[in-house]
């Protein structure tokens, strides 16, 4: 970079004014100077060629009557001049006549060529002119001028030129330093007044103008500039202001929703707590359950096993009494009265009742062990079969059947059929024994499975006791009123749940009941 | 044109001798003489009224007295224009020939003879000049003498400035002035 552009405006104008001074003086001196040397030697020839006309004028005589001496008188004139060294004087050929020397080191020079009047050579001016005598060219006399003095006077004369030179320098310094300031002042006081701006951020400083030129125009310019600045400063103070509220709002904001959200976490930290507690505990009680079911399978094994052994063993019995009572009727039933055969059908009554609760335990038990066969089953035909049975069995009844086309089931033909006997059974059980009883059996389909029902207009039963329906020996009539075993729809229950369906009823005291079973779609055999 | 040239070539071996035989002075010397009358006009005007300014007419020398020159003259003027005019010689015997002439010499003569040739030309613008002691006091205008070996002239200025000359302060630095006029100044 240009060392002077670092220099201050004070200086760079000093130096500015400076320069120019030092140039233009310096110029205007050389110039003088060159000036003043050109007219040394003018007018060093001009007084060598005054002297030399002079002398030649004397000469003229002493060399028309080619008087030597005379002309050496003549020249020796030169004694009382102090520049001039030698002076010689040449005929009209150019040879030299005669000469006189000041100094005799000095060698007399040769005459100068012809229309070259003066040189300056060395030390010395060579002057020559020719000496004329009424319009005639009679010979030439010749100087040698010493430009010594010349010189010392150049001398002086640039030394002072030097002197006014570094006075006028030193003068302009001066005044430099304190004009510079009408410059330098109003833009140092811009400079101060920017600096207080950009040190206090105040932009309501405003710069004073004292002048009317351009700077005072940079000073219009400036002040517009921090109008603007500040404006837009102002304006976003406010954005500033603004924004900080809305980060500090948003950080209650965040704040806010951070103690929520680990309150939340917390709060699913304790539910993952608790479900895997809940996890633990579920695994012990599923181990529990596990050995409990299967303690409960063995327990079931052994109570079917030995339901059945003693159903078995219960039968015989069974049918010694009803053997003998019959026998004892037949061989001695007309040695009894009334009475006594009467005792003797309640026997036999007694003990076929306890033969078919026998049978029905059998049945129930056996279920446990028993492998199913699946096989498609037309549910129509299988109900059309158990209405057939039901009517062979109690006479003089009539079933007035309302059946829509019911889907086909997949199960094991026997044991549905079971199911339905016992339900379509129990329907017309706990029918008003009027002239028809109106049944209604249906079905539809769901998404996994098919839901079938039987819906009769008999006694009905109170919704409070639905849980007991499906449970063993568990009856809501009195066994007087409806004969039965109690074990139908326990056997109903576990025949569907075997099947993978369930089982529920619907109902209201006196007006009717629906039962309900479903059977899984689809499934394989 | 030959007889020029033929003229130059003898005034060149003539002078060419002169300057040879230095040392024999008197024939020498009366060479010198007769070409310094010639010099001498170059310094001198004439009146302005003189029949000098006449440039077609010739300028008349003469020669009065016993005549020192022997042929000298003859042999120089005969191609030497003086003041740019042809050169008449004329050797006279009576002072009344005197008149007509610009220049005159004045050879050995008798002092009365002299003194009458002096008041003659006194008030005439006639350069005189003569080669014996004494002359320019007596009034003649120039006077040749002898100063060692050097042929140097005495000049009356009073008689010049009588006559009507104007002399050239370089012939009067050269001369040894005689009767000198008094600066009036």
């Amino acid at each position: 970079m240009n060392p002077f552009n670092s220099f201050s405006i004070k200086n760079k104008l000093i130096a500015i004014i400076l320069t120019v001074t030092f140039l233009t003086t310096g110029i205007g001196f050389a110039l003088v100077v060159i000036n003043e040397i050109n007219h040394m030697k003018e007018d060093l020839i001009e007084k060598s060629n005054l002297t030399a006309k002079m002398m030649g004028e004397y000469c003229v005589a002493p060399i028309v009557f080619n008087d030597v001496d005379g002309i050496q008188e003549i020249l020796k004139k030169i004694n009382s001049l102090p520049n001039v060294i030698t002076a010689s004087v040449y005929d009209v050929n150019g040879a030299l006549m005669t000469s006189y020397r000041k100094n005799d080191d000095l060698k007399i020079h040769e005459m100068l060529k012809q229309n070259v009047k003066a040189t300056f050579k060395g030390d010395y001016l060579h002057f020559h002119r020719s000496i004329d005598n009424n319009g005639e060219n009679i010979g030439t006399i010749g100087l040698f001028v010493s430009t010594t003095q010349m010189e010392k006077e150049i001398y002086s004369s640039i030394q002072t030129m030097l002197l006014l030179l570094a006075c006028l320098i030193t003068l302009s310094y001066f005044l430099a330093t304190s004009f510079q300031k009408i410059i330098s002042k109003p833009i140092n006081s811009l400079r101060m007044v920017t600096k207080s701006i950009s040190s206090s951020v105040d932009y309501s400083i405003r710069a004073t103008k004292t002048t009317n030129d351009e700077i005072g125009g940079l000073y219009d310019d400036f002040n517009d500039l921090i109008e603007q600045i500040q404006f837009q400063q102002e304006a976003k103070d406010k954005a500033e202001e603004k924004l900080r509220e809305h980060s500090v709002n948003l950080e209650n904001e965040v704040q806010k929703r951070t103690i929520d959200l680990s309150k939340q976490m917390e709060e699913v930290e304790q539910l993952n707590q608790a479900m895997l507690n809940l996890m633990e505990d579920q695994r012990i009680t599923n181990e529990t359950l596990s050995t409990t079911s299967h303690q409960l399978r063995e327990t079931n094994k052994e109570l079917e096993a030995f339901a059945y052994s003693v159903s078995h063993d219960l039968r015989a019995p069974l049918r010694a009494i009803d053997g003998f009572a019959e026998m004892l009727f037949e061989d001695y039933g007309e040695k009894l009265d009334a009475e006594g055969q009467h005792q003797i059908d309640v026997i036999q009554q007694s003990a076929r009742s306890m033969g078919a609760l026998i049978d029905g335990l059998l049945k129930f038990s056996r279920l446990g062990r028993k492998g199913l066969h699946y096989s498609r089953i037309e549910m129509f035909d299988l109900v059309k079969d158990v209405l057939e049975q039901i009517k062979l069995t109690s006479s003089g009844i009539k079933i007035d059947l309302r059946m829509t086309d019911l889907l086909p089931a997949n199960g094991d033909r026997t044991l549905i059929k079971e199911v339905l006997a016992n339900l379509l059974s129990n329907a017309v059980k706990y029918s008003k024994q009027d002239d028809s009883i109106p049944i209604t059996i249906g079905s539809r389909t769901e998404k996994t499975e098919n839901v079938y029902f039987v819906k009769d207009n008999g006694v009905g039963f109170d919704m409070k006791y639905v849980d007991k329906l499906f449970k063993v020996f568990q009856r809501l009539h009195k066994p007087a009123d409806y004969e039965g075993t109690g074990i139908g729809l326990a056997l109903v229950q576990r025949i569907i749940y075997r099947h993978g369906g369930r089982v529920w009823a619907e109902g209201i005291v006196n007006e009717g009941a629906t039962f309900y079973f479903t059977l899984p779609k689809e499934k394989d055999a | 044109m030959k007889r020029l040239r033929t003229t130059f070539k003898t005034v060149a071996i003539l002078l060419f001798l002169v300057q040879l035989q230095t040392s024999f002075a008197e024939k020498n010397e009366q060479l010198v003489k007769a070409i310094f009358l010639e010099k001498f006009t170059q310094f001198i005007d004439w009146p302005s009224e003189s029949t000098i300014e006449d440039s077609s007419s010739p300028f008349i020398l003469g020669v009065i007295g016993k005549n020192p020159f022997g042929t000298n003259l003859e042999d120089i003027y005969s191609s030497q224009k003086i003041k740019n005019r042809k050169v008449e010689i004329r050797y006279l015997s009576n002072i009344e020939e005197i008149e007509a002439c610009h220049l005159l010499f004045i050879g050995k003569a008798k002092k009365d003879i002299i003194s009458q040739i002096i008041s003659y030309t006194r008030d005439k613008s006639i350069l005189t000049v003569s080669d014996s002691k004494g002359n320019a006091k007596r009034g003649v205008c120039i006077n040749f003498y002898q100063d060692g070996e050097k042929i140097r002239f005495e000049i009356n200025q009073t008689a010049v400035q009588i006559s009507g000359f104007k002399m050239s302060y370089k012939l009067l630095k050269l001369a040894r002035i005689v009767k000198p006029v008094k600066s009036e100044l």
